[in-house]
């Protein structure tokens, strides 16, 4: 059995009955796919095709309109979600509050999903930040005295701290200069072999999902059209969408 | 052992970062020590005064201040038109009106933030409804509202500043929904939200550090307004009344004798002007040094 499956979730924006005149209802799904442990699953796509919108329903950060998420079998819930999935956003300037330390931010997740007591909760946010290359110092820094990787550090510690089994990721790269893009692209790498994380992360940046991923989704309105091994995927595009994206790519590459 | 030592370097919070930002100004420092001055004497000053504020004596009626040829030194700045001690009134005049603004002021920003953060929180009709109704309060100068208040509560100290104070409430409303609502929309809610967080946690531990600030701000503003307008009501004839020492109350008594004693206008005037430039400044430099704190 794989670690995640998800099965036939859908969403729809359908609105309820007092807004008069909403046009362009999005629908989403129904999409099934599985992820194994250590596996990492990239999800392409155009934009607006729902590739956000997937991650969103698979963390839980939007409601789901029906299906399943299922994690070694168990479906996820409000109560053993933080614990098993997380999510990393982009990162922009609101991905991280402004008005409170490193360390209050990594302690949030522990207050709310851990019984730690404080001594143990102090030594788990210095390992974090240990783990994601920070110093145990940068604990009591602020937002604004971080450097964009760093902060995209901090956010990728955030979603560790619970030593999840599946990470969400979506455009975590996307705002970083190419070299700090690297040393975050080699960082994940470095801690999915130490932890056998499963990532699922959603990009626009082909060059990095075919660099890391080890299968790879296309999406196209809201639907999976294409879900294949990424070399198989890269050397062979079936569905239109993933051709007009893949050759697309590779011509920029020869240019 | 890395962990055994102590840390030797300071990190500023975003607070050490504001005042660092806010003593740059001479402006704002001197108007910050005039302000805790006033505080001061505030607290103190009945302890201080050398006389009863409403201790009358037919043998000393209108004495200069003491520096002037017939001023004595037994009333330092003069006595008023029934003979009573004009520093002794000042003193307790700075504690009835300095004091009452900051009660009603504190009164109204409890109130204030608690619907402003449902406001906020919330979402849809309800939130609109709560927030356009108190927009339209707030098109309406505080002392017409409170003038209204007045007239339909009567006159009083206690029933000025509740006029007062139910007149700043939607200012408090309008700037906290404003921030919760932006906050509420920012990703670092949506991931304390994926954590399980609560209402209530995700605005005490995620949004409150960011609001507290901008309350303050605000709370500077409303306590000058306060200040104002309660001595504008008693200098009306409004609020305080007669007996009481009042900063207004003491400039519409002195107004009788301005011509032949005009510093019992000038004193209490003198007072008035420098606690509302006092707390302006300090709410000024406050709210530039908060905008420029993180520049570098």
């Amino acid at each position: 059995m794989s670690l995640l499956s998800i099965r036939n979730l859908c969403y729809d924006d359908a609105p309820p009955w007092y807004v008069l005149g909403k046009k362009d209802i999005f629908y989403l799904g129904p999409v099934n796919f599985d992820v194994n442990e250590g596996e990492t699953v990239s999800i392409i796509g155009t934009n607006n095709s729902g590739k956000s919108l997937l991650g969103k329903l698979i963390t839980g950060a939007v409601p789901k309109g029906a299906g399943e998420v299922l994690i070694n079998g168990i479906p996820l819930n409000k109560s053993n979600r933080a614990n098993s999935v997380r999510m990393v956003f982009s990162h922009s300037s609101q991905s991280l509050n402004p008005g409170i330390s490193v360390g209050r931010m990594l302690e949030e997740p522990l207050l709310l999903n851990t019984k730690l007591p404080p001594s143990e909760r102090f030594d788990k946010i210095r390992d974090t930040l240990r783990l994601v290359g920070l110093m145990p110092d940068h604990y009591y820094f602020y937002k604004h005295m971080l450097s964009d990787g760093q902060q995209q550090r901090v956010a990728l510690a955030r979603a560790l701290i619970l030593d999840p089994k599946v990470v969400v990721a979506d455009e975590p790269f996307a705002a970083l200069d190419p070299s700090v893009r690297s040393q975050t692209v080699n960082l994940l790498l470095k801690l999915q072999a130490e932890l056998g994380l499963a990532f699922i992360f959603i990009s626009h940046n082909l060059g990095i999902v075919r660099h890391i991923s080890d299968r790879t989704l296309v999406m196209h309105n809201g639907e999976v059209v294409e879900n294949a091994p990424t070399q198989t995927l890269f050397a062979d595009p079936q569905h239109e969408a993933s051709k007009h994206l893949i050759h697309a790519h590779f011509a920029m590459l020869k240019v | 052992m890395a962990n055994k030592l102590y840390n030797d370097e300071q990190y500023p919070s975003p607070w050490g970062a504001t005042w660092r930002e806010f003593k740059q100004s001479h402006i704002a420092l001197t108007g910050f020590i005039i302000l805790n001055v006033f505080i001061l004497l505030g607290i103190l000053g009945p302890l201080m005064t050398p006389y009863e504020p409403y201790a009358q004596n037919f043998q000393s009626i209108l004495l200069s201040p003491s520096w002037e040829n017939n001023g004595t030194i037994a009333h330092v700045l003069g006595t008023d038109a029934v003979g009573r001690d004009m520093l002794s009134r000042i003193l307790y005049g700075i504690q009835v009106t300095f004091g009452a603004s900051v009660l009603l002021v504190l009164g109204a920003m409890v109130i204030g933030v608690t619907l402003g953060t449902l406001a906020g929180m919330n979402k849809g009709v309800r939130s609109s409804v709560l927030n356009h109704i108190l927009d339209v309060l707030m098109a309406i100068p505080t002392l017409l509202i409170a003038i209204i208040i007045v007239a339909i509560l009567g006159v009083g100290l206690s029933n000025a500043m509740l006029a007062i104070g139910l007149a700043l409430i939607p200012r408090f409303v309008h700037a906290t929904r404003d921030v919760v609502r932006t906050e509420m929309n920012k990703n670092y809610i949506a991931t304390a939200r994926l954590d399980g967080a609560s209402h209530w946690h995700i605005f005490y531990f995620n949004i409150l550090p960011n609001l507290i600030e901008h309350i303050i701000v605000q709370a500077t503003l409303a306590l000058s307004i306060a200040i104002l307008d309660i001595s504008a009501l008693g200098f009306l004839n409004l609020g305080a009344q007669t007996l009481l020492p009042e900063l207004g109350v003491m400039v519409r008594e002195g107004l009788s004798t301005a011509y032949i004693a005009p510093w019992n206008v000038l004193f209490p005037g003198m007072c008035i002007f420098l606690l509302v430039l006092s707390v302006n400044i300090v709410g000024d430099s406050l709210r530039s040094a908060i905008r420029n704190r993180l520049t570098h």
